[in-house]
């Protein structure tokens, strides 16, 4: 839950699209505007974790699937991901010293940037917060896979809590941006901000990363 | 160039910056980029962006930076 509240993508892509509409439009149509695309990225969000929670248990009961390769698998991939975080998830070099470029390609980057300045109606707004959502999907793709793990442990009672927990959580940066737009910021402030934190947000993405790593690799040998 | 005085509308209404003396110094800061590159023989679009920026900083930080680095956020 705290991995996917760091992940930037879509924030991103939010600040581009919050300051075109608030460009475009009245602040107060650009605000209804953002919230379609926050639905959007909840959707996303929503749809991915039940289609992993749903496949997770249908395996655990049919074949007992959490055996201690599967653990192993997963450990395997969180550190991956924690190697990949720390030297790819940021564009590294001294060309982007001062940038948030992220592990995007450059189309794909470019695309992102073009659909959220030339978007027409509250559709296109929200398949734009279900799609940047999806880009990340390499990154919380485990993250779904391994909460879904961790709800089957719990009562019945608490999954439905668990799930709008989760999505709750996933969509905070973007209340975040929105707030600091409302609140008078602009594009140029947010974007100091997330360079002066970029750093940082690779630190803990790659640390939370090895931590889940170490306890899913401990989980599966003990 | 009326490509670049459209985006940096868009940019200067987002920003708060009033119209009227938005439109005044987006002319300027164009056509002083502009008398900038002329001698150069071949001017990519990183250049104009950059030449612009330079010139914007005259008047808003901001919007400079907004534009120059409009197409690094993600």
């Amino acid at each position: 839950m705290l991995i996917q509240g760091f992940l930037q993508v879509t924030p991103g892509v939010f600040a581009i699209f919050y300051h075109h509409a608030l460009g475009k439009t009245t602040a107060k149509k650009a605000d209804d505007q953002s919230l379609s695309f926050i639905l959007g990225t909840e959707i996303a969000t929503a749809v991915f974790f039940l289609i992993t929670y749903s496949i997770i248990t249908f395996f655990t009961t049919e074949n007992n699937f959490l055996n201690s390769t599967f653990l192993w698998i997963m450990a395997g991939l969180f550190f991956a991901l924690s190697v990949f975080t720390f030297f790819c998830y940021f564009k590294l070099g001294k060309k982007n010293k001062n940038t948030t470029k992220l592990f995007l390609t450059r189309h794909t980057a470019e695309s992102f940037t073009y659909h959220a300045t030339h978007n027409k109606n509250r559709t296109d707004t929200i398949v734009l917060g279900f799609l940047s959502t999806t880009a990340e999907l390499v990154f919380t793709l485990p993250l779904f896979i391994m909460s879904s793990v961790e709800i089957l442990n719990l009562s019945p009672r608490f999954n439905f809590v668990f799930i709008i927990a989760y999505i709750v959580v996933a969509t905070i940066p973007l209340f975040t941006v929105r707030t600091l737009y409302r609140t008078g910021h602009n594009l140029a402030e947010i974007q100091k901000l997330r360079v002066k934190r970029k750093t940082l947000f690779r630190i803990i993405i790659s640390v939370s990363y090895l931590l889940l790593g170490v306890l899913t690799f401990i989980s599966g040998v003990i | 160039m009326k490509d670049e005085e459209k985006i940096l509308k868009v940019h200067c209404k987002a920003l708060g910056i009033p119209s009227g003396s938005a439109e005044v110094f987006i002319k300027k800061s164009i056509s002083a980029a502009e008398k900038s590159l002329k001698n150069r023989k071949i001017v990519i679009r990183a250049d104009r962006v950059r030449a612009i920026s330079k010139e914007l900083k005259k008047y808003n930080k901001d919007l400079a930076y907004v534009y120059e680095n409009f197409d690094k956020i993600i």
